[in-house]
């Protein structure tokens, strides 16, 4: 639906014209005393949802970038690594937006409650319902876990969105985030019939530009529904791009807006980048992103090198009470992973929740947090296995 | 990268003795295979059998280890430079003062030792340097090791 | 003959000449770029880029002694000088250098795209004022032609194009900034080892033992060093861009306009958009090096391109005004008879054909040349036209800074090789009186253990198996020792001296049939005195602050020879003083207000030809106690403005 891609550094957002086309209509009924407080709190609840699926796809991305021999497979560790720094920038712009709403994003925290399940039990489904038949492991690099990601990135198809937003079930993360935007648009639109918002100035709990740089594109910060737009049409356009149209709407010979690809276009959606190192090959500038156009919307570009064996094999989706139990030479350091990843959590935590500044203090653990996985990807299990990164939440 | 072979296993256990690393520090670095391999290719394969022979026959000892290691190991001249060039390489990545892969430097024990990264490799992140590493370990006590430190998981 | 007429023709592709390049293209001038080394290093397309940078890292991490120059191609075609290879002199046999002088110059460059920056250090210190005039100030060496204050705009645009990340008020000559004038970037986080440093200083200067000259207390006083790494941007600094402005026939620092890479032009830009600085990123991934990552290997080679080097700039070019030719080696330059004029320039291609290398020369014309290949190949290139030596100063004047280290091991951990080279330097002793009697010094505070003159950590270890530890031991006895160690290097200014010289003589090529340059080098008793000066100060301070020290000059290896042979001893003494070589080559082809004294005017013009300029460091009549990189290219930014004004 939305798709970005950013030209000498210059980024734009475009937008097809069916972007939320029909606007929701506001509910009449909504009466702002009780339904509308029930409403947004119903609200909070996804944006925690949404929090949760940004994050539930990060360590899967990271267990297969990490498990690439140093020195191989150079592309498709940028393509991964470019991708994942962007699944972390949307997770701090979800809490932007939870901060916005007057909601309490909680990362680490939500570990040390009674519901522990931020972190997902992988093997595990994506939050939110999106996507039920599809599930994500922690597992190395290969065609299958590349597979597996671009079906996370897929683009919906299916148009119809559900109109019961909790209850329903996402065909994709498009979809999720169409329904959580239609919801906002609703509530904002009832609050400002009665003369007021449900977006909170507070300014201090925002994480901006200045707390966090690089890859992954431009930190947004959520004040009015503007920005909240602003937020989820970048986090929806890096993830999928041309969302449902590339499989919904009738190919046409030449239309621009399929013509995404090119030397000028620096970054474009993940779904896209993941189909690159799957073909081993980068988009060419005519390739069409539709699937019945002339490349059927694949990538016939120019090739580069994948060594889909230069891979630790790391046994999928380790956990410390297996180590403890069948391997204790490993699980110390299996251990001081996840104590490195519940301090990285609780850092994010922490910069989420009224003190930005602390992020940048994250980012040697993050660092720290790929070479201790990668020590453990090096440590042999049998069965021509290597351990691997236990993304558990531990105190 | 398995440590099956029998060989292997002796180089790296003793090399956990001659190191101070243990064996999952070691394997970590992921350069078993390629320093054992750099060790028969770079010398006598009759002195590299015997000396996996003496190893072996210390590590049957390990109250005494140490005493062991000096003796038949460092002191004794015939195995002096080959034990010397195990540990600079698992220190240093290097034999002979050649560095044998760029990974071999990268994985170098110096640098966790001196609670850093290699130079160039590893980078801890903006701003690291203004606070004191957060790796760091409190010393490692100089002791016999009292039991063996099998790799349990092979 | 080349039949395209190019407006200028810029020979080197360092900072010197991609600055110029980029600021002439985007002003609309037509350029050609000679650049000497291999076309890989230049590629502009991002992966390509991306691949070349991989395999520079690669070579790094596989080379034995990792000195500046061992991720990049050696060409013999066009060799670059190797630190290894510096001896006792005389020597011709080794390397790239033939060394006539009494002692070895020991500095090496880069010949590559991107030249020397891609393994300088990027400390950006501006000079002192009265660096600029050290006749009149101290009696001694020349006055610059031009004052502090002159310089004051093209500082600012140098620290632009640089992407300076430093506090500027706590700068020594701080007051003497434009007023509330900012940095583009914050400063750099002082490393923990020098906070550790800093607390022991502080504890001497306020203590019973103070350092002392003449039995009169001195306070050492440490300042944050501006550096060319990226860091968070600055949000009160207000420049996007520098834009020649055609009606002020001027180079102006912009505030509302910004050059678009996609339009070749400059732009307003839109209203509504608040201006950050942002900072420039690696040259194939603008994401990549937005801040420094503390890979601690600076010198030689940045991981992540978050430390400035020349490319970026080339970068900014307008690449359809700009023609780039690689493996392309400047000999000469054509002169008239009258030799007001240079009429082309000569250069040598090399290429790599399928079973040998083909060679060919090739003649360049355009209306100004710009010379931009560093203070020694453009001294060579001069004599070997035998252009713009009227004044017979081409080559001479041959300076550096002489670095006397000190090492010694903390009482504390500092936790050292980590983070950038360097972050705080000693700063209170770079203008004082005694300038009148020996060199003035800056001294850093290094970040990277002993690893410059001891080859640390891996002398550490070999030292320590050398002495039978191994096993726990071993491992505690290194991480005891290497967090502990602290070097500290005493830049001294070299004064000019015309014996100290490049020169050319024909017997000496090299495989292009390029002359090598032969040199002649010393040091004199005003620089000597310093290093007794610096030490004596050192040593104090050292014993005050509990560092254990380990320094040791005229250390011999296993053949007997100096392991490091620039070694000198005072007049009357004993003691001797080795010194290191800070890649800080200056001075061979000066400016100065008097055409019998200098090669260059006060525009980098050359007084004899008046379409050919000099830019690069080898225009410094003096070297102040500053890294000259951030001075040179302000002068180059001069120099441009006056090309742009000339045609
Ligand atoms: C280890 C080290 C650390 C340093 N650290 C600092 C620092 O911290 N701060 C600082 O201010 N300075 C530092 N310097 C100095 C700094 O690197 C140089 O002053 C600066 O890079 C010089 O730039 P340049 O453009 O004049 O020359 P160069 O960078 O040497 O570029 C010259 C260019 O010309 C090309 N060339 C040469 N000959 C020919 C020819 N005949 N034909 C065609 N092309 C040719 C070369 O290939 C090269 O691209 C350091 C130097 C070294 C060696
Ligand atoms: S410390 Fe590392 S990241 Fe920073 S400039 Fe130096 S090499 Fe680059």
């Amino acid at each position: 639906m939305a798709f970005e891609k950013s030209v000498k550094g210059e980024r734009q957002t475009l937008l097809p014209d069916d972007f939320l086309a029909d606007l929701p209509v506001v509910d009449e009924t909504l009466s702002i005393e009780d339904d509308f407080d029930k409403k947004l709190s119903e609200l909070k609840k996804q944006l925690q949802i949404a929090l949760e699926l940004e994050h539930s796809t990060i360590p899967p991305y990271l267990c297969a970038l990490y498990s690439i021999k140093p020195g191989t497979n150079l592309m498709p560790v940028e393509i991964i690594k470019s991708v994942v720094l962007e699944e972390m920038l949307h997770m701090i712009m979800v809490a932007n937006l939870i901060n916005a709403v007057g909601g309490k994003p909680r990362i680490g925290a939500k570990e040390q409650g009674e519901d522990r399940d931020f972190v997902p039990n992988y093997p595990a489904h994506l939050p939110g319902n999106v996507d039920p038949s599809l599930t994500i492991n922690l597992e190395c690099f290969s065609k299958k876990s590349i597979q597996t990601f671009w079906r996370i990135e897929h683009p919906s198809s299916d148009r119809n969105l559900p109109t019961e937003f909790s209850a329903s079930q996402y065909g994709s993360i498009g979809e999720f985030y169409e329904a959580l935007l239609k919801n906002i648009i609703t509530l904002e639109a009832a609050a400002k019939a009665k003369g007021r918002s449900i977006f909170h100035k507070n300014p201090d709990k925002q994480v901006k530009p200045e707390h966090y740089y690089g890859a992954g594109g431009k930190l947004f910060s959520v004040e009015n529904l503007e920005d909240a737009i602003k937020v989820i049409k970048e986090i929806v356009g890096q993830g999928e791009g041309t969302l449902g149209s590339i499989f919904s709407t009738p190919y046409r010979e030449g239309d621009p807006k399929y013509l995404i690809f090119g030397p000028d276009v620096e970054e474009y959606a993940h779904y896209f980048r993941f189909k690159e190192v799957f073909y081993e090959r980068f988009y060419a500038v005519d390739d069409s992103a539709h699937r019945d156009s002339p490349n059927k919307g694949l990538p016939t570009g120019e090739r580069f090198n994948v060594d889909w064996d230069a891979v630790y094999k790391m046994k999928p989706n380790p956990t410390l009470a297996d180590y403890k139990k069948n391997m204790p030479g490993v699980y110390p350091k299996a251990r001081e992973f996840s104590l490195t990843y519940s301090a990285l959590l609780n850092n994010i935590n922490d910069a989420c929740n009224g003190n930005p500044d602390v992020l940048s203090k994250g980012i040697p653990l993050m660092y720290q947090l790929k070479y201790q996985a990668i020590e453990l990807m090096n440590i042999p299990i049998g069965n021509g296995l290597m351990a691997g990164p236990t993304f558990e939440y531990i105190q | 990268m398995e440590a099956n072979n029998k060989n292997t296993k002796t180089f790296l256990q003793i090399s956990v003795h001659l190191t101070g690393y243990d064996e999952m520090d070691l394997l970590g670095t992921g350069m078993l295979e390629s320093y054992y391999d750099v060790v028969i290719h770079e010398n006598n394969l009759h002195l590299v059998s015997e000396f996996l022979t003496t190893s072996e026959k210390i590590l049957g000892d390990l109250p005494n280890i140490n005493d062991k290691i000096r003796q038949q190991l460092i002191d004794d001249v015939k195995f002096n430079s080959l034990t010397s060039n195990i540990i600079m390489m698992w220190y240093m990545g290097t034999w002979n003062g050649n560095v044998v892969s760029p990974q071999s430097y990268i994985q170098g024990l110096v640098w966790k030792a001196a609670d850093t990264h290699p130079p160039g490799a590893k980078q801890p992140g903006y701003g690291s340097w203004e606070n004191p590493p957060i790796t760091i370990h409190p010393p490692v006590a100089v002791k016999p090791a009292a039991k063996a430190e099998t790799l349990t998981t092979v | 003959m080349e039949n395209t007429e190019y407006d200028v023709i810029i020979v080197g592709s360092g900072i010197a000449g991609c600055v110029m390049a980029k600021t002439l293209t985007q002003a609309g001038k037509k350029v050609l770029l000679l650049e000497a080394g291999l076309s890989a290093g230049i590629n502009l397309d991002k992966n390509g880029n991306f691949y070349n940078y991989v395999d520079y890292l690669n070579t790094y991490y596989k080379a034995n002694a990792k000195v500046p120059n061992s991720p990049y191609p050696n060409i013999k075609d066009a060799p670059s000088p190797n630190v290894l290879d510096i001896q006792a002199t005389p020597s011709v046999d080794k390397g790239y250098y033939v060394q006539e002088g009494e002692l070895p110059f020991a500095s090496d460059f880069l010949r590559g795209p991107g030249g020397t920056t891609l393994h300088w250090l990027g400390s950006t210190p501006r000079m002192l004022p009265n660096d600029f005039q050290m006749k009149t100030n101290y009696n001694v060496a020349v006055d610059w032609p031009i004052t502090y204050n002159e310089l004051v705009p093209y500082y600012e645009m140098a620290e632009l194009e640089i992407g300076v990340a430093g506090d500027a008020s706590v700068q020594p000559n701080a007051n003497e900034y434009t007023k509330g004038y900012e940095f583009p970037m914050k400063k750099i986080p002082q490393s923990y080892l020098d906070q550790k440093f800093m607390a022991l200083v502080d504890k001497v200067n306020k203590g019973e033992h103070p350092v002392q000259i003449d039995k009169k207390k001195v306070t050492i006083g440490l300042t944050s060093t501006p550096q060319g790494r990226n860091a968070v941007p600055n949000e009160k600094y207000p420049y996007i861009d520098v834009m020649w402005n055609a009606e002020q026939q001027k180079l102006v620092m912009t505030k509302h306009m910004y050059w678009s890479g996609k339009d070749r032009a400059f732009k307003e830009l839109d209203k509504k958009e608040k201006y950050q600085y942002l900072p420039v990123g690696a040259v194939w991934d603008p994401n990549t090096g937005q801040r420094c990552e503390g890979n601690a290997s600076c010198v030689p080679i940045c991981p992540v391109q978050a430390k400035y080097n020349a490319l970026k700039s080339l970068a900014k070019a307008d690449e359809s005004k700009l023609t780039i030719k690689t493996q392309s080696v400047a000999s000469k330059v054509l002169h008239n008879g009258e030799k007001t004029q240079i009429t082309g320039v000569v250069y040598k291609t090399y290429a790599f054909g399928d079973d040998a290398i083909e060679y060919k020369e090739v003649i360049a014309t355009a209306k100004i040349y710009v010379l931009a290949a560093n203070a020694i190949e453009n001294a060579k290139i001069l004599l070997a036209s035998e252009a713009a030596n009227s004044s017979k100063q081409v080559g001479c004047n041959l300076m550096d800074h002489l670095c006397l280290l000190t090492w010694g091991l903390l009482p504390e951990k500092g936790y050292p090789f980590r983070g950038p080279g360097s972050t705080t330097n000693i700063s209170s002793f770079r203008d004082t009186d005694t300038r009148k009697d020996h060199s003035a010094w800056i001294c850093p505070v290094d970040n990277w253990g002993w690893g410059w003159p001891k080859f640390s950590p891996g002398s550490d270890v070999q030292d320590a198996v050398k002495e039978k530890k191994f096993g726990k031991e071993l491992r505690n006895h290194l991480s005891d020792v290497l967090p502990r160690q602290l070097l500290l290097h005493y830049e001294c200014e070299q004064l000019p001296n015309k014996d100290n010289r490049v020169s050319i003589k024909d017997e000496y090529r090299d495989a292009l049939g390029n002359h090598r340059p032969v040199i002649k080098y010393n040091v004199s008793d005003y620089e000597i005195k310093a290093f007794a000066a610096a030490k004596a100060i050192n040593d104090q301070l050292f014993k005050a602050a509990g560092i254990k020290d380990f320094t040791k000059y005229g250390e011999k290896d296993e053949n007997g020879k100096f392991k490091n042979p620039d070694i000198v001893t005072p007049p009357r003494s004993k003691e001797i003083y080795n010194f290191w070589g800070a890649g800080h080559i200056v001075g061979t082809h000066r400016m100065g207000k008097d055409a019998d004294k200098s090669v260059v005017d006060k525009n980098l013009c050359t007084w004899d030809h008046n379409n050919l300029y000099l830019v690069g460091c080898g225009n410094m009549p003096t070297l102040g106690t500053s890294n000259p990189t951030l001075t040179m290219l302000a002068l180059t930014f001069k120099a441009a403005e006056a090309i742009l004004k000339k045609i």
